[in-house]
């Protein structure tokens, strides 16, 4: 949402790089939309170039945390010759307000013979920002999104083979990439696995491969990635007692997030008691349950968003 | 599904007088810098709009949080308001204050959206 005083860009074989200066927003994301045309301004079809860009503090500088932000871009648009750029550096761009004037280039790469090409270029000036969310914990404030909220996904399996690991192509497991994604977004959620067994007992393996055992950070601190509880299939003498197994009594919280897997070799109804009974614990005890949803058995995704 | 964006937003830029220990409401039109038309925010999986005041913008702490709510999300008009009490405790002089909206777009229902945060409105607030 930055101001271009243009976004039509010419590009062509004269050699000239066009000069457009833009005001990005401190605290935000910004996104800045490049029309590109040929000479007479022509159609240009983009698809057989790849882009990259950088913000710098001014010309030939190091790229480091704090003078960089990098940017990113959406190339949905180039057959028709629009390329989005945005400006990312986590969730927020950080830049210095003492000294918010910056460079930025963008290079195209032509896949074909690795010509590289400045498409365009100029200055940026920040606009001071005065609301910051994070999802990092840099939040100024109230938990705007969340992102301190606790994450309890109450599910049996991943795969229909009941083991994930690599060689299952029919796994549904979260993938390393798709936690750490989570992880580096979220860093303050904790997250906790019930998986509902007819033993009660835990079987790790069918919830995540051993790449993700690895990295896997549960909210219980002494050890448990998960933790087996009853399939209790609506009779009330073998709830579990979810409250008390996350330890919620000892957090000093108002809302938590809970997803139920209902893809099949589960449902609602396999848990129907332990779930009654948790979510009458947690109101009488004035905590608001958002319940999340997913069909993949996917124990990641409906805890990446907004949980206001 | 390509997922959804705001560009070519246009960013509001006002100042807002605020009395002391009255409600107060401001309105705004976030419009669409092309059409000049207003920028729906209902096709999102997700919103939500967050606005504080602050002595100075790199303050870290907040003078005042305004309530902020879409009162058409489709015609992209959003209200900022403050009740008494709040205004109240605002002591007079200047501040800083804007207007983000977060939002959540996903590719589809089981897929991890991408989370955006942009800059709406923005301004002084000076306290009557």
């Amino acid at each position: 949402m930055a101001d271009v005083t243009s976004s039509k860009i010419q590009f062509d074989d004269k050699g000239a790089t066009p000069r457009y200066n833009l005001v990005l927003n401190q605290h935000a994301d910004n996104f800045i939309e490049f029309s590109v045309v040929g000479s007479g301004e022509t159609t240009f079809n983009l698809s057989g170039y790849a882009f990259s860009g950088s913000v710098r503090k001014h010309i030939g500088s190091s790229s480091t945390a704090t003078d960089s932000v990098n940017l990113g871009f959406d190339t949905g648009g180039r057959a028709v010759g629009v390329i989005t750029a945005r400006v990312t550096a986590g969730l927020t761009t950080n830049f210095s307000k003492i000294s918010p004037r910056y460079t930025y280039d963008i290079i195209t790469t032509d896949n074909t013979s690795g010509v590289k090409r400045k498409l365009v270029t100029g200055n940026v000036n920040v606009d001071v920002g005065v609301t910051k969310v994070g999802g990092g914990g840099t939040d100024d404030s109230d938990d705007v999104l969340g992102s301190n909220r606790i994450c309890i996904a109450v599910i049996d399996e991943s795969s229909s083979a009941g083991t994930v690991d690599s060689a299952n192509s029919a796994s549904n497991a979260v993938t390393v990439s798709e936690y750490n994604a989570f992880r580096e977004t979220f860093p303050n959620r904790k997250h906790y696995i019930l998986q509902p067994t007819p033993t009660g007992i835990a079987k790790t393996e069918a919830i995540m491969t051993d790449a993700v055992k690895a990295v896997y950070v549960s909210g219980f601190t002494d050890g448990r990635q998960v933790q087996g509880v009853n399939r209790d299939g609506g009779d009330a003498s073998e709830a579990s007692d979810w409250f008390n197994i996350v330890g919620i009594s000892t957090m000093n919280i108002t809302k938590l997030a809970l997803f139920i897997d209902t893809s099949g070799s589960m449902d609602l109804n396999t848990v129907a008691a332990s779930r009654a009974k948790f979510i009458g614990t947690c109101t009488a005890n004035g905590i608001t349950i958002r319940e999340e949803d997913n069909g993949d058995e996917d124990w990641i995704e409906p805890f990446t968003g907004i949980l206001a | 599904m390509a997922v959804k964006k705001l560009i070519n937003v246009t960013q509001i830029k006002k100042d807002l007088f605020i009395p002391r220990n009255v409600n107060y409401e401001e309105s705004f039109t976030i419009k669409d810098r092309i059409t000049g038309s207003g920028v729906s925010f209902s096709g999102f999986s997700s919103s939500i709009l967050t606005s504080r005041i602050k002595q100075h913008p790199d303050s870290v702490s907040i003078a005042c949080t305004f309530t902020a709510a879409f009162t058409d999300a489709s015609s992209g008009v959003l209200k900022l308001s403050l009740t008494p009490t709040q205004t109240n405790q605002l002591k007079s002089g200047r501040y800083f204050y804007d207007c983000v909206v977060i939002t959540e777009d996903k590719p589809d229902a089981d897929t991890a959206g991408d989370l955006h945060i942009e800059r709406l409105v923005q301004g002084q607030v000076i306290v009557e």
